[in-house]
């Protein structure tokens, strides 16, 4: 390889990672004082699991990002075979468009038309009653199931049709080959779009921030709140355990998928 | 051959499909006996496929019936059909074993595990998978899928086994031994085979009946021998092994035989079983295995009705078989292809030599052009 495209790989990686680098360097900084180096220490690890507010925040997190991440796989599922299997039925090209929108709607619209759709159907039909975690894994949800739909749509399209055809021949009815052949063959897809939506939601600031009610504080909301008012070094330590939970998420249903390629 | 008990097991009527505004089968009827194996041949497009997925049941035809054994199945499920399918790509489960694989379709047909376990060990024993029960279908060979396919039809017992290009998967060496494989198992269980193929030599050396298809029709209905030696049209002459076929006009009748002139030289008298009127213009078609080529001058000279004299233009020694080329003049030029019954006995033939060909009058079918 050239050296002058060596070179730019390297700065691009640079440019994407350093900052991560960084802030994962600075959460074993043993100096109170984010800017200063003061040696290497584990203490705000420490300092956080000790830290009640952020535990809870995590908790709610997790709680909303599996919610949030089953309900999205389940929906994302039935879009799919509706999309794959059921031919060109009409209005097929408007239910694609309308399903693959939350990919590129601006959070904050998605945001606050949520917040709007809750309060007004609060004061209509009193449902939900105030906003909390269910209110933000309803609006996780709604963006989730692009997502899903993204991973599961080419998986169920190019998955061999003469296995459905074969289990029918053999058999078994429709539903019969579906939980028998069909889901266990794009299984490797379906927990690749789960772990995608369980991210997705994990991470989510601005959706959860208009969705969310008192009591309800997600992680981001929470780590974005503090260093409103400083960036203490406890937050490097969250921040770089964040990370180690989404790179694993992301290499996980990397490999689930490629796993999958290898085998046909 | 074990054709007999039903000559109308199947019984195909009047069968149309169309896709919008495509018709893909045209108006097909179709006796298939019980214990034939019946093969479908036809290029892509014939329609072939398209009869095979109606009689399997996952089309329903657009116009037309369909009974098996009595019983009519237009509009039921697959799943309903006494029927089952070899698929081309095999299709197995791959995330079951050989054992599930070949058990799925006793378990839905609900019959007990024990007695899927014994009659799955039964097949495997058939087709001599056995130590292969435990593995995934990804750890196997062309082959050995291949017959772990057959082996989940055939443990249903199915009243008609469909076989979708069977042999398409295989290599030349492999083909053989299954081809003999498939035919043995079918004459042991007495089963009904349909095959869908695009392969001549396939559905010839495993047929009992070939029914050739073209556009969505069924062309000719026979035995091998029946639609290579008297094909019922040149579509069929030409699409069933190699053919010379030359444009003539009919000179009139001699000895109960037609007199065909192909060129200015080249007059021809031919047996045919039909009648031909004089002046007709006509396609002359003789395969190239009919003829037989003698060196001028040669002790051995031929005796048949027809002799013509050559050039030879191309030589291709096959090992089992020698093909010539031989220009006949007036811009004709004749394949022959000569089995190489000893060795080199038969002085060498070589390009530039002058030949006789031998052409008898029984080789050579007459089309009207």
């Amino acid at each position: 390889m050239p050296r002058i495209l060596k070179f730019s790989l390297w700065a691009g990686f640079a440019f994407l990672y350093a900052p991560i680098l960084v802030l994962i360097a600075y959460s074993f900084n043993a100096s109170r004082r984010g800017s200063v180096w003061g040696g290497f220490s584990t203490h705000w690890y420490g300092e956080l699991f000790r830290d009640e507010q952020i535990l809870n925040a995590a908790w709610i997190s997790i709680k909303v990002a599996v919610y949030s991440a089953t309900g999205a796989t389940l929906l994302g599922l039935l879009a799919a075979v509706a999309m794959v299997r059921f031919g060109k039925f009409r209005g097929r090209t408007l239910f694609s468009g309308l399903m693959s929108a939350p990919l590129v709607m601006p959070e904050v619209i998605v945001g606050i038309s949520l917040l709007l759709l809750f309060i007004s159907a609060e004061q209509l039909i009193g449902w939900p009653a105030g906003r909390g975690i269910l209110t933000i894994t309803i609006a996780h949800i709604t963006f989730c199931t692009a997502f899903v739909l993204v991973v599961l749509q080419p998986r169920m399209a190019t998955m061999d049709r003469s296995l459905e055809e074969a289990s029918r021949d053999l058999g078994a009815g429709p539903v019969t080959t579906f939980v028998l052949v069909t889901l266990p063959v794009i299984a490797p897809a379906i927990v690749s779009g789960w772990l995608l939506a369980f991210i997705l939601s994990f991470d989510d600031l601005v959706i959860a921030s208009f969705t969310a009610g008192p009591g309800s504080t997600t992680l981001p909301m929470l780590i974005f709140s503090k260093v409103k008012i400083a960036v203490s070094p406890d937050i490097n330590a969250l921040a770089t355990l964040i990370i180690l939970v989404a790179a694993l998420g992301l290499v996980a249903a990397m490999l689930l998928t490629r796993n999958r390629n290898n085998q046909q | 051959m074990a054709t007999g008990q039903n000559a109308e097991f199947i019984r195909i009527e009047n069968i149309v499909k169309k896709f919008g505004e495509v018709t893909a089968v045209q108006n097909i009827s179709l006796n298939i006996h019980q214990g034939e194996v019946f093969c479908l041949l036809g290029g892509s497009g014939s329609g072939k496929s398209t009869l095979l997925r109606m009689l399997a049941g996952f089309d329903a035809p657009t116009e037309g019936r369909i009974i098996i054994d009595g019983d009519d199945i237009s509009g039921k499920p697959p799943e309903r059909l006494p029927v089952n399918m070899m698929f081309q790509s095999y299709a197995l489960f791959p995330h079951m074993t050989v054992a599930k694989n070949i058990g799925y379709g006793l378990r839905r047909d609900g019959v007990s595990k024990a007695e899927t376990k014994q009659r799955v060990d039964e097949i495997l024993e058939m087709v001599k998978l056995t130590p292969f029960a435990d593995r995934k279908p990804s750890q196997l060979s062309g082959g050995q899928r291949q017959r772990v396919a057959l082996a989940r039809c055939i443990v249903k017992r199915p009243k008609v086994l469909m076989l979708d290009e069977p042999l398409g998967a295989l290599d030349k060496k492999l083909r053989e031994e299954t081809q003999q494989e498939l035919l043995k198992i079918q004459q042991e269980l007495g089963l009904t085979y349909i095959v869908v193929t695009h392969d001549q030599e396939e559905a010839m050396t495993m047929a009992d009946r070939i029914g050739i298809m073209n556009l969505g029709q069924i062309v000719q209905v026979g035995p091998p021998r029946e639609l290579y030696e008297q094909p019922n049209s040149m579509f069929i002459a030409d699409f069933v092994g190699s053919l010379n076929k030359f444009p003539g006009s009919v000179l009139g009748q001699e000895d109960g035989r037609t007199v065909v002139r192909l060129s200015e030289d080249l007059v021809l008298k031919i047996e045919t079983p039909f009648e031909h009127n004089t002046g007709e213009d006509v396609m002359l078609t003789t395969r190239p295995e009919k003829l037989e080529v003698f060196p001028e001058g040669s002790s051995d000279q031929p005796a048949t009705q027809n002799v013509v004299s050559g050039t030879v233009k191309f030589v291709g020694y096959m090992g089992e078989q020698t093909n010539y080329t031989v220009d006949v003049g007036g811009g004709i030029e004749v394949r022959v292809a000569e089995q190489n019954h000893h060795m080199s006995t038969k002085v060498t033939i070589a390009r530039g030599d002058t030949v006789r060909v031998a052409w008898p009058a029984r080789a050579s079918h007459l089309f009207a052009a």
